[in-house]
């Protein structure tokens, strides 16, 4: 079978759905992918690893009623495949020496809807392993330049390339390339006994010539700026109190503690507690929040989700009011929700499952200055750092740079912050949402693997929340 | 190179000897793993979802002219598969670390001992408190 995934797949994929659909399965799916990977590190000046790593494979997927079997293999021979999917089959207790050839479950592919005809040069079109390299050597460069008392400055680089074939029982046949580049700059800053350490990561899709356009020097100030601040910040007192964060990146928090709940993978484990709650008031009036897959270059952006469907935008929250969920192949069939373009996987060792792409609180009618202004005593929220979240929403993240507000203003930089609270409980106190919308690339680890997501909000004001110090 | 039984080992060297000598490549090695999984995921005491895979891997890695190594790895173990990892794994090594240069393992060479050890050995009290003895 040819090296390339194309039309000339579709006999091998029509006698397998053929197979399983015969067996009796309600749906069967193929998913094949090859994917070509690699990830480059510089430290101080040099560049001190360089990672290729490539992989082809399958995942097929049999549901009967509401329960599936995936089996994943490396082996795309037709044997192979055919080994696999009678895996799959038996698990469900089918019987594949009784297949019946009059089944009316599979009537052919569609034809092939290649989303990734504009593409195919793509990867040629990507950084050398050499340009790539001198690109993070001049960030580390500049580091050296611009910062103060840095000890450790360093610059990393990955690129994903992703080609996928989707077919299906009912008809399905479609083809992506997905290209998604990722460049970041860490330092630690030291002094006497006072330490800093900064990271800023950067990341676009289907821009092959992203690494080439990075500004290097903003890039580098930005890290320098905010490791400086916090190099001799005090620790911040515990308390209960209004909070300002920033755009961007602070995004992170509604994603994790409220995004998660909105998959209908989490109505399935019967972990969200807002299952019933479409129609409902479940946040501040103040608050729309969106899940889409369309915005340009966004790392979360897809032609196709893995399940072949063109993704969606999908309006989650509208004026604190619950509209709906996103959701799967499986989703769909097991709650009833229908799906949004949101079947999602790392790769095809693993099942697809409903899962955010480009996650946002859309903006509000505020001046970033106008929430600042509203607080006599708070804390603002630049940047965000690394967090955990509990299966029914519970959250805590650290404060990566925070600031004091005091009447108004802010006054001076803060360390060892972190957000306790609960996202049934903040929702509704999120009462202020400025113009300032912007999005960030991150990635996002569960069910169905690590994804490629953005997550971002304009500047938003929460009125009282959990803020644990020192 | 795979096989329903695991890994074809002496195919894989086979193939990827003639294509590092087409490269100029003179120094490489490789590591395989194949594995068979399977699991459930059982919901409020029902079985949700089963899953299963096969996985077959490699890793290689090239010595370049300077001495430098560069490594790769795929789970691709077509013709066309190796050649991408072979020559992946020597444009890496141009960047190879200087200072850090492994060398083959004592063992690559070195003739295979005799396994002849149980999967499942029978705890014995007397042989376990034997064994204890005899090690000391």
């Amino acid at each position: 079978m040819t090296d390339v995934f194309s039309n000339h797949w579709k006999d091998l994929l029509e006698t397998l759905l053929n197979r399983g659909a015969g067996a009796g399965a309600d749906l069967v799916e193929v998913f094949l992918e090859r994917t070509n990977h690699v990830g480059v590190l510089a430290e101080q000046d040099q560049i001190t690893s360089v990672n290729p790593s490539f992989a082809k494979g399958a995942g097929l997927r049999v549901f009967r009623g509401g329960r599936d079997g995936f089996v994943s293999t490396n082996d795309l021979t037709q044997d192979g495949l055919t080994r696999a999917l009678d895996q799959a089959l038996a698990m469900l207790g089918f019987d594949v020496n009784s297949l019946s050839s009059s089944d009316d479950r599979f009537n052919g592919l569609d034809s092939l809807i290649d989303h990734g005809v504009t593409k195919n040069d793509w990867l040629s079109r990507c950084p050398t392993l050499v340009s790539a390299s001198q690109r993070l050597l001049e960030g580390t460069s500049e580091l050296e330049r611009i910062g103060q008392h840095l000890q450790v400055r360093r610059g990393s680089y990955s690129r994903d390339w992703q080609e996928v074939l989707v077919a299906a029982s009912d008809g399905t046949f479609a083809r992506d390339i997905r290209l998604h580049q990722s460049t970041g700059l860490s330092v630690l800053a030291a002094d006497g006994d006072h330490r800093s350490s900064v990271g800023r990561r950067y990341g676009s899709t289907d821009r092959p010539d992203d690494l080439l356009q990075w500004n290097v020097e903003t890039s580098a100030a930005e890290v320098c700026e905010s490791a400086g601040t916090m190099l001799r910040a005090d620790y911040v007192d515990a308390g209960q109190m209004p909070v300002v964060l920033a755009n961007r990146f602070g995004g992170v928090i509604f994603h994790e503690a409220c995004g998660h709940l909105l998959e209908t993978t989490q109505i399935e484990r019967g972990t969200t507690p807002f299952a019933d709650q479409v129609g409902s008031l479940i946040a501040h009036p103040s608050v729309t929040a969106v899940d889409e897959g369309l915005s340009g270059g966004a790392f979360g952006s897809l032609s196709m989700d893995d399940e072949g469907m063109e993704p969606q935008r999908t309006v989650l929250i509208k004026d604190g009011i619950l509209q709906r969920f996103i959701s799967d192949r499986a989703g769909e069939l097991r709650t009833g929700h229908q799906r949004t373009g949101s079947g999602r996987r790392q790769s095809h060792a693993f099942a697809a499952a409903s899962r955010m792409r480009n996650t946002f609180i859309a903006a509000g009618p505020h001046k970033p200055k106008d929430l600042l202004a509203s607080v006599d005593r708070g804390l603002y929220c630049k940047a965000m750092g690394g967090g955990s979240v509990g299966p029914t929403g519970q959250f805590n993240f650290s404060v990566e740079e925070g600031y004091l507000i005091e009447n108004g203003e802010l006054t001076k930089p803060v360390k060892g912050a972190t957000l306790i609270g609960d996202a049934k409980e903040v929702m509704p106190r999120i009462s202020m949402c400025a113009d300032d919308l912007e999005l960030a690339a991150g990635f996002c680890g569960s069910v169905s693997g690590s994804i490629f997501v953005t997550v971002g909000q304009p500047h938003i004001k929460v009125d009282s929340i959990t803020v644990g110090g020192r | 190179m795979a096989t329903n039984n695991g890994l074809n080992a002496s195919a894989l060297r086979d193939s990827l000897q003639k294509l590092a000598t087409r490269e100029g490549i003179s120094s490489w090695d490789l590591g395989a793993a194949c594995s068979d999984d399977c699991s459930v995921q059982v919901d409020r005491g029902e079985a949700k979802q089963l899953k299963a895979s096969q996985r077959s891997s490699i890793t290689v890695r090239v010595w370049n002219n300077d001495g430098l190594v560069g490594i790769t790895s795929t789970t691709d173990l077509s013709d066309a598969g190796l050649e991408q990892a072979l020559i992946g794994a020597h444009e890496a090594s141009r960047f190879g670390n200087p200072d850090d240069i492994p060398h083959f393992s004592p063992l690559a060479k070195a003739p295979l001992p005799e396994l002849n050890r149980p999967l499942r050995a029978t705890w014995n009290p007397s042989t376990s408190r034997d064994a204890s003895r005899s090690g000391s």
